[in-house]
């Protein structure tokens, strides 16, 4: 059970080999040669030694040593021609700046002996032989050597030329040498023998028969192949839509460029209400109005404002036309159900909207200018209870089995919840969406006449809680790779 | 959102019971509420914006005092009855048209309570006042004062006064023209006369909604209060007055009430008195979807603080006169539900049969969604808002498009016409990632035609690899419109957008369904993109549906 890779290296390794080896045998890089050799190690199919050496060549020093000698030597020639005597200021002269080290090296190496200011050679002087670091020298002289590579008297050596400073250089390296186990011997020997691919030829001809297949290691992981995806946010948004078609909602829409009579005055949001005002909601300087729809609605929406509806105070205040008319970008898909129940709608009904909402908002990791929204309502007799019903049951489908109801606020409904669901890692509850039964002075302008239950809940949330993500911004990022590996749960 | 803090001692000195913070915690939500978070003493406590009656530590411990069944039922208050007028000059009538006024008689205040005070006073100019516009407080000491007051509107000279914290005198105009305070809200007085409250001996006690004047400071010492509230609104003018004057009463302060006389008509304030709706049992149950008992009906409301007695099927409700947000009957269903609470509440499915109805449009974007992965694109997500720069310019087209005029950003004041320039932004933003690289994305773009938007669903793909070039999308183009069995024409067209010469247009039934071609290397220079590029952008209907947005 090998990979191609460690096949390749197993068999190459041919007993013992260093790294560089099995990279040049094998034709993999290094990096690849190194990862085999780690996964072999593992199965026990090779063992790896690593050694610290050092590779020694010549320095400045030592190549000029290497084309005029060491000074020793110089002195000993010079001893020579004057018959093996000479007194050492003479010698001193003839040496010049280097007779210092030179009477030094002539006596350390047992060359020459001085004594009372006579320079006298020995028998291994007047030998002429070269010493030991002279032969290392030229050794050198033909190329850098392993240290690993020197016998001992050459070490010796190689320590008396290091004392004279810069003539040799030393270049620590660190060598892996790779051994075959028994096993990995066993292995190789077998894998030799296997083919790797089946190929078209081998069919064709039928050649494969009796050959033997080489098993791989199947448990190794293979490059990642990211499949063409949708998007996680858009699957949340189709994956809520079927809930609703399952549940036996109607699906409907609604425009993005919506009045603040259908986005606002319609909900009996007050024309001074803070979510009107321009740092909240994104108005319009084209088109900069709308028209409004028939006169009956918006006369039936102004006497709710103006609390001439029977059974309500209203707000009490002047109501503005021309506030109502102005054009904006919607801030919820509220706008779209109550569209739905302006046209006459047939009753009971039931029905569902998904769509991109708009508030101004900067873009930080927890907000976007623009999101979605998927909206529901129930209109018939129905109540409550039948809200909290519908969504324990959405909530659950989507996964969410804790649920708890809390009351809520919106100006819009009465009564009205928030919904929490429990996190279990994280253990805190978290608010997923808002629901409530649309007010009086919501429906009967509009002409309805029962209870209209509405939910509205947004997707992005939930999308970060299922991608695990906490930054709304990789929703919208285009990260190719990012979207193409996320999970389809 | 107003946010509360509260401090846990006071509040269950205040309830009068031990109960431990936890339980606190917990069940403090389901009045209403956010817990937002604990901090040593303090709890931070978020309430909705129709309950401003809730902005003050002794409000809340009234609500919970309540809720919890510690001390059902209606809360009354009395006040003393008027020894001080206020007399309203008719000149207010166009500037700031509404007073209404209360005395507290021997308060006992320390730091904290008179940092709370104005902390309540602030919140409620956030939530009844709408940033002092409607309705704005002053708390004065009135050791100083000589009454009768008068409410009156002045020219910026006439009076002078030395405004709260300063240490000179100033004149009304120079208030509003230099005082931190009088820019912040001097806009709220557009006229040339602005309202004043005086004594009888034409001291200044304050230029609603701006300041106070120093003279009427509150300290610890202070003991004897009057509590004026101005605006421009009649009913939140005495909400406001009620809800900070019985939250004095909770304190165990005497109250005082003040003769409001206007020129036509004399008003007692504050008005303490409840006030009586009838409830219908039947449409409680209707509303709420489950037979909640008449029982039921009349605890949960006591809960709520209200009066509340069965009358046979009907239940009489005394509404405390803090209540700001009781416009109908269906509000007082809300409180029998929280009362009854939420946690209790029955759940149920409507039995009403219907089967889901696909919009047809929506119904074939998804099936062309699904089909889309299997030639190779993968989907991505943009944002409407877009720039004439990167929606037109760096395009090499032009032409209009919904504007906003309040954008957040330079970036985000148009709304996109095509959905193109983003997925070219989105081919840049992924540049250091492997080629060739497919994507697609499908979604709305608003065009601007005379005034008119009209909103068309797309899809938009594009291709970018060393060889991407014509044929490539052409065969996409052809394959998606055969999958959908939509017979088109493809004409030689002309869009900046493309390279001369290798651009189609789509054409279905006679119409313009799509462009397709070779993107022009200036776009891609100005979205900084290196190899080319194929796209294709289709409208939806091109592939049998009416896409349109049916009108209501």
């Amino acid at each position: 059970m090998l990979s191609r890779n460690e096949a390749l290296v197993l068999r190459a390794v041919e007993g013992e080999a260093e790294i560089s080896e099995l990279v040049e045998r094998t034709g993999l890089s290094e990096n690849a040669v190194n990862r085999a050799v780690y996964w072999l190690v593992r199965k026990g199919l090779v063992r790896v030694q690593e050694e610290a050496d050092y590779l020694v060549e010549l320095g400045e020093e030592g190549r000029e040593y290497l084309e005029k000698g060491l000074p020793e030597r110089r002195a000993v020639e010079v001893l020579m021609e004057s018959g093996g005597r000479m007194g050492v200021e003479e010698l001193g002269r003839v040496l010049g700046r280097q007779a210092k080290i030179a009477l030094g090296w002539l006596a350390r190496k047992g060359l020459a002996r001085i004594s009372e200011g006579v320079v006298e050679l020995t028998e291994a002087g007047a030998s002429g032989e070269k010493t030991p670091d002279e032969v290392l020298l030229e050794r050198l002289g033909r190329g850098a050597v392993r240290v690993s590579a020197l016998t001992e008297e050459e070490r010796k050596a190689l320590e008396l030329l290091r004392r004279r400073g810069e003539v040799v250089v030393l270049r620590e390296l660190r060598s892996r040498r790779v051994m075959l186990t028994q096993e990995g011997r066993r292995q190789a020997a077998e894998a030799e023998a296997g083919e790797s691919q089946l190929t078209h030829e081998m069919l064709r001809t039928g050649s494969w028969r009796g050959k033997r297949f080489r098993a791989y290691d199947v448990t190794l992981p293979a490059p990642e192949v990211l499949p063409a995806k949708l998007h996680p946010l858009r699957r949340i948004m189709d994956e809520i839509r079927s809930i609703f078609l399952q549940m036996g909602f109607r699906e409907i829409e609604g425009p993005l460029v919506e009045s603040a009579f259908w986005n606002f005055d319609a909900l009996f949001v007050p024309q001074e209400h803070p979510a009107r005002e321009m740092q909240d909601t994104f108005y319009l300087a084209k088109p900069e109005r709308m028209e409004l729809p028939g006169e009956e609605v918006v006369e039936a929406v102004r006497r709710a404002h103006t609390g001439e509806l029977e059974g309500s105070r209203g707000w009490g205040r002047e109501w503005s036309r021309r506030e109502a008319e102005r054009a904006l970008l919607r801030t919820h898909t509220t706008s779209t159900t109550i569209r739905y129940l302006a046209s006459s709608p047939e009753l009971p009904a039931k029905v569902f909207c998904i769509g991109r909402v708009f508030r101004k908002e900067r873009i930080t990791y927890r907000h976007l200018p623009e999101f979605h929204q998927v909206e529901g309502i129930v209109a018939g007799e129905v109540g409550f209870a039948h809200l909290l019903g519908i969504l324990r049951e959405f909530y659950r489908r989507m996964g969410f089995e804790r649920l708890r109801f809390r009351p809520g606020y919106f100006p819009y409904t009465e009564p009205s919840l928030e919904v929490e669901v429990y996190l279990e890692d994280r253990g805190r509850w978290l608010e997923l969406g808002g629901a409530g039964i649309f007010r009086p002075e919501v429906t009967e302008p509009l002409g309805i006449r029962v209870p209209v239950l509405a939910w509205g809940l947004g997707v992005e949330r939930l999308a970060m809680l299922r991608l695990g993500i906490e930054d709304i911004r990789m929703l919208y990022m285009g990260e190719i790779p990012w979207i193409q590996s996320r999970e389809v749960r | 959102m107003p946010v509360v803090k509260l401090r846990l001692r006071e509040l269950r000195r205040m309830l009068g019971v031990e109960v431990s913070t936890e339980e606190l915690l917990e069940r403090m939500p389901m009045l209403g509420c956010d817990v937002e978070e604990v901090e040593g003493e303090h709890v931070y406590v978020e309430y909705f914006p129709n309950r401003p009656d809730l902005y003050s530590v002794e409000g809340v411990a009234r609500a919970y005092r309540a809720f919890f069944g510690i001390e059902p039922g209606l809360r009354e208050y009395t006040a003393e009855e008027p020894e001080v007028q206020m007399r309203v000059d008719r000149g207010v009538e166009g500037v700031r048209p509404f007073i209404a006024c209360c005395e507290v008689l021997n308060a006992k205040l320390d730091g904290e309570l008179v940092g709370e005070l104005m902390e309540l006073q602030e919140k409620l100019h956030w939530a009844l006042g709408r940033n002092r516009r409607r309705a704005s407080i002053g708390v004065h000491d009135l050791r100083e004062v000589e009454p009768p007051l008068r409410y009156a509107a002045a020219g910026g000279e006439e009076l002078r006064f030395v405004p709260l914290g300063e240490s000179r005198e100033m004149s009304l105009a120079e208030v509003l023209r230099e005082h931190p305070k009088g820019r912040e809200y001097g806009h709220i007085l557009r006229g040339s006369r602005v309202p004043v409250v005086l004594d009888s001996e034409g001291k200044v006690l304050s230029l609603p909604p701006v300041i106070n004047s120093e003279l009427t400071r509150v300290t610890e010492e202070s003991e004897h209060l009057l509590i004026e509230v101005t605006g421009t609104d009649r009913r939140a003018v005495k909400h406001a007055l009620n809800v900070i004057a019985t939250a004095m009463g909770e304190r165990g302060f005497g109250l005082r009430k003040v003769e409001v006389l206007y020129p036509e008509l004399t008003e007692v304030t504050p008005e303490l008195e409840p006030e009586e709706m009838v409830l219908e049992v039947g449409y409680v149950r209707r509303m709420l979807g489950f037979g909640i008992g008449e029982e039921e009906v009349v605890e949960s409301l006591r809960r709520m603080g209200y009066g509340a007695e069965a009358e046979g099927g009907r239940v009489r409700v005394r509404v405390p006169c803090y209540r700001c947000d009781i416009l109908h009957l269906i509000d007082l269903v809300e409180d029998v539900a929280i009362g009854y609470g939420y946690e209790r509440l029955p759940e149920a499915l409507p039995e009403i049969p219907s089967a889901g109805v696909e919009l047809e449009a929506e119904a074939l974007e998804q099936k062309l969604r699904a089909l889309l992965p299997g030639y190779g694109f993968t989907e991505v997500l943009n944002l409407m808002l877009s720039n004439p720069g990167e929606n037109f310019m760096s395009m090499r087209r032009s032409g209009e498009a919904v504007e906003v005029s309040n954008p957040i950003s330079e970036e985000h004041t148009i709304v996109r016409t095509s959905l193109l320039p983003k997925l070219l932004a989105t081919l840049r933003q992924n540049r250091h990632h492997e080629l060739p690289q497919r994507i697609f994305e499908a979604g709305d773009v608003l065009l601007l035609d005379d005034g008119r938007v009209e909103r068309r669903r797309r899809v938009a793909m594009a291709v970018i690899h060393a060889k991407a070039g014509f044929a490539e999308i052409r065969g996409i183009a052809q394959g998606v419109l055969r999958d959908f069995g939509a017979e088109a024409e493809f004409v030689p067209h002309e869009d900046g957008a493309f390279l001369k010469g290798r651009c189609a247009a789509v054409v279905v039934s006679g119409r313009l369904a799509g462009v397709l071609g070779e993107v022009h290397p200036e776009v891609l220079e100005r979205f900084e993109l290196e190899y080319p590029v194929a796209a294709l952008e289709l409208e939806l209907e091109a592939l049998g549906s009416r896409g349109a947005v049916p009108k209501v």
